[in-house]
Order: C-alpha cells, then structure tokens, then sequence
C-alpha cells in the first residue's frame, strides 16, 4: 500500500512558535527529518508521530490524515 | 549543511570514500598513479579514520548522534546498503561475464569487487544527502 499522508505538521509547528530545529531537538531527530515529514517525503514512525503529537500538544490526526479516495 | 557533528562526519567520510574510490578506479583504467595495493590503502585508511573519528564524535556528542541515526537516516542507511547489494551483484555478473571471455583476469575482479562494495553504499548516502532526503 502506497498513500501519500495529508501534513498539517507545518502548520502546528508554526502555531507552536516552533522552528523545525527546536521541534527535532525536542524530539529527538534531525532537522532535516522534520522538514522531510512536513514536505511529505518521509512517513514518520507510528512512534515518532506519537511523539509529535505530544510535543506540539495535539492529536497525531491534527498532525496527519488520509487521502479522501485511495486508489 | 547540518549542524550536527555527526550527520557531518558521515557526509564528509562517506564524500571522501566514494572520491578515493573513484580515483582508483580512473587511475587504474588509465593505468596511471600508484599501483592497486596502494589505492587500498588509501581507501581502508580513510574509511578507518573516518570510523574512529566518527565514534568519537559520537561517543562526545551522544544526543548529536541520536538524532543523526534517526528514523530517518536509519531508513536511507538501510536503502543504501540494499542498493549496495545489487550494485554489487550487477558488476559481479559483469565481471563475470568479463572474466569467462578472456577480457579481464578473475583475481583482479575479485581486487575490484571490494572497492564497489564499500564506496557504492557511502554514495547512495551521498546522493540521498545531496537530493534532502538525509543529512
């Protein structure tokens, strides 16, 4: 299966006062991860969505979501 | 280009790796510069210089280190070395192909098989870092 996740990650970092460097310190991954998350390349772990969520105060659905028609 | 000390040594290393190798392999087809042996060398002393300066950096800096090998990284890691496998079945077949043909002498693919086993996952990550997908 190959869905490409809807990211709100930008958008909750930012309401956050986060910036992508403060946010992977926070938890625990390289800036470069963050912005790779929130650009939609790479699906972050069930885990490190978990984390995320926590950190930024929000559920991992605030954070992601499907695709209304999958193919 | 990271910050991380880390993420940093990887990328230099793993640069340095792959021109090292590359410049054996030109100079070999070129039949110029020193001989096969010392290419090795080079290669293994960079590639062991960059392991020792890489773990200390490591154990000096063990959050840097965290957040370098994270999911992420570990995950281009772990593709690098899947591609690195099929690299090196490739250019055995070819080698192979090159050897049963008279075209190239059996102990000098097996010479050449270990410089593409250790320099084609390091540019894997190279181009991976170069394309943003890693650091």
């Amino acid at each position: 299966m190959s869905v490409r996740l809807i990211v709100h990650l930008r958008a909750h970092r930012t309401k956050a006062g986060l910036t992508q460097a403060e946010l992977a310190a926070a938890v625990g991954v390289s800036r470069k991860t963050i912005n790779t998350i929130e650009n939609g390349v790479f699906t972050p772990s069930t885990i490190l969505a978990l984390t995320l969520a926590e950190e930024l105060e929000c559920s991992v659905h605030d954070l992601f979501e499907l695709p209304d028609e999958q193919d | 280009m990271s910050n991380n000390p880390v993420s940093r040594a990887r990328l230099f290393g793993s640069a340095a790796i792959v021109i090292a190798t590359l410049c054996a392999i030109s100079a070999s087809v070129l039949s110029i510069g020193p001989p096969g042996l010392t290419w090795a060398a080079i290669i293994a002393t960079i590639a062991i210089g960059y392991a020792i300066i890489s773990a200390v950096i490591s154990l000096l800096n063990p959050d840097a280190a965290d957040a370098a090998w994270d999911e992420q990284n570990s995950a281009v890691h772990r593709d690098s070395l899947i591609f690195g496998f099929w690299a090196v079945l490739a250019v055995f077949i070819l080698f192979l192909a090159l050897s049963l043909t008279d075209r190239m002498d059996p102990a000098m693919a097996f010479y050449w098989l270990g410089p593409v086993l250790g320099a084609v996952p390091p540019a894997y990550y190279v181009v991976a870092v170069l394309r943003g997908r890693a650091e």
